[in-house]
């Protein structure tokens, strides 16, 4: 039988109360803890994807990018600072160690056409939609 | 670009959100190096003053704007970040050195002469 996904959502009544404690969290997890490293901005239409990372602190060649098919992954790693012997540090916030982050993309991508730059401490990846992924559209002929 | 024009970016960005940079202070032989990250952030915005023993970095971020695009997913927002240390009184503030490389603002503050260590030689007397 085909049911809709709205109605799978309406017959649930702890639908709702999931969603919200969904969304609590998100609140939390960005706010409160940091959330996952590093913090990214999306950006979409119907061709491209954007994405952008705030990864300050790196080289380009330290930044690792793999695309297949809807997954895109980030990995590299911040170092720490190069410090001398006699060297006191009086206060220490900013993290470093390895990192990576997948995302899983609303569509397939191209992997040759992809491209990035860093700038400033941004990543700006740009996904271009692989063809085959297009919508198509479907002419419905009279009779 | 002097003083008064910089201040004139700040105050008509006033709109905007305004971030804690987190920062690093190491303390070397001759100087104090601070390091603040500011993402995004490119060097004809970044300002820093010092006023009575009071150092403040202002950095206002490149706004991002994509043209026909929808954002999908937000999870940091574009602002201003700033921050004031209070510095101890042996920093020579005018000699205060700073650069901006992959989104790390660093900034080596020199130690005045007087409050560098001085190495006193004993010699012996025969």
């Amino acid at each position: 039988m085909l049911w809709t996904i709205q109605r799978q959502f309406e017959s649930d009544p702890f639908y709702q109360m999931r969603g919200l404690q969904r969304e609590m969290n998100r609140l939390f997890d960005n706010t409160v803890t940091g959330g996952s490293f590093p913090a990214v901005n999306v950006w979409s239409n119907e061709e491209n994807i954007i994405l952008c990372a705030e990864i300050p602190g790196l080289e380009e060649k330290d930044i690792n990018i793999t695309v297949l098919d809807d997954k895109l992954t980030l990995e590299g790693e911040k170092k720490a600072e190069p410090l001398k012997d006699d060297t006191v540090c009086l206060r220490k916030e900013r993290g470093e160690g390895k990192f990576a982050r997948s995302f899983k993309l609303p569509y397939n991508v191209d992997s040759e056409k992809v491209s990035a730059k860093y700038q400033s401490g941004v990543l700006t990846v740009t996904l271009p939609r692989s063809e085959t992924s297009k919508p198509k559209k479907i002419a419905v002929s009279a009779q | 670009m002097n003083k008064s024009d910089k201040s004139e970016i700040v105050s008509s960005n006033i709109d905007k959100a305004i971030f804690n940079p987190l920062a690093d202070i190491y303390e070397e032989k001759d100087s104090v190096i601070l390091l603040a990250e500011m993402p995004g952030v490119n060097e004809k915005n970044i300002d820093i003053s010092v006023e009575n023993n009071v150092l403040t970095i202002t950095g206002i971020q490149d706004e991002e704007d994509f043209k026909g695009y929808e954002l999908m997913h937000r999870s940091y927002n574009t602002g201003i970040y700033k921050r004031s240390f209070s510095m101890a009184g042996d920093i020579d503030s005018s000699n205060i050195n700073a650069k901006i490389s992959n989104g790390i603002l660093r900034i080596v503050l020199p130690k005045m002469e007087k409050a560098k260590p001085k190495k006193i030689t004993v010699q012996a007397e025969n």
